[in-house]
């Protein structure tokens, strides 16, 4: 999959008709859609920094609410997306935060052994532990 | 204070409220009474209420927060999708800072411009900004470990969380 730096993020929210707001030094960009419904999302100040897929599918997914197809076009078209937009599909497993915090500092795997683990089987790593703890 | 006439709620004129401001603090803090106070003749009013009561009152622990946590190639995303926020970092721990930096500056943002999102879909996001910004400072992080906890146990509780 193919990812884009932050300043290709920042492009996009100024030729998808993002406005830019700042606040206590930070940098945000937000636009208001027809059905009154409102997007936020911030600048990074690392701008040729590129993310990871899973990074990008959670900003497209929760921020700027295109799908990976929409958000190239964006840039190459300079014409602002259609929304609504098909939500792009998890490609990565997520994990409630109290999990991986119990897995990382009771059981002591790191976020790469973390991120080999499904919902279900981390779920029940933290449960066993806990069993485990209790008996003892 | 005795004085001053109780109605449905407590009711306090400007004028009064200004000189006893002390008395009626320890009132609606220790005493658990809000109080309403109005001026040019009923026209403006504001009520006064203690953070706990008003978090009672509102049912605010109804609302949970439920971060969810994503890892790829050595960057862990922190997810709130109800709020459209995102803790960014290299590890669960700077990622979960980032996201109370970010929940922090939503949260002033939302508050100083609450006349512009009242009008908008995030409108409902206001009693779980509002639980964030009455937890004192040094206590929010936990708050989002404790919420992702409860919020992925299954709960009786019709609604619980603002979608």
């Amino acid at each position: 999959m193919k990812t884009p730096t932050w300043g290709e993020a920042e492009e996009f929210c100024r030729k998808d008709g993002w406005r830019e707001l700042r606040q206590s030094g930070h940098r945000f960009f937000q636009k208001v859609l027809a059905d009154g419904s409102v997007l936020e999302t911030h600048s990074s100040f690392s701008s040729n920094k590129t993310m990871s897929p899973g990074r990008f599918r959670a900003i497209l997914r929760d921020q700027l609410r295109v799908t990976e197809d929409q958000f190239w076009q964006v840039l190459q078209t300079g014409q602002p997306a259609q929304r609504p937009a098909p939500a792009p599909v998890a490609q990565q497993t997520e994990h409630p935060a109290w999990v991986v915090r119990v897995l990382k500092q009771e059981l002591h795997k790191t976020e790469e052994e973390i991120a080999q683990l499904g919902r279900d089987e981390a779920a029940q790593l933290v449960e066993a532990y806990w069993s485990r703890e209790r008996r003892s | 204070m005795k004085a001053m006439e109780r109605q449905s709620l407590w009711d306090l004129d400007f004028a009064r409220a200004k000189t006893a401001l002390s008395e009626i603090m320890t009132e609606v803090v220790h005493g658990h009474h809000p109080a309403l106070i109005r001026r040019h003749h009923g026209k403006e009013s504001m009520l006064l209420v203690a953070p706990a009561d008003l978090e009672d009152l509102l049912d605010l622990d109804g609302y949970r927060f439920d971060p969810q946590v994503t890892m790829d190639k050595g960057e862990v995303t922190v997810a709130l999708r109800d709020l459209g926020l995102l803790g960014f970092g290299d590890s669960l721990e700077a990622a979960m800072d980032d996201l109370v930096t970010e929940l922090r500056l939503y949260t002033q943002r939302f508050f100083d411009r609450w006349t512009f999102y009242r009008e908008t879909d995030r409108r409902q996001h206001a009693p779980l900004l509002f639980r964030f910004a009455l937890t004192p400072p040094e206590r929010q992080l936990e708050l989002l470990y404790e919420d992702s906890r409860i919020s992925s146990q299954p709960s009786d509780r019709p609604a619980a969380a603002a979608r």
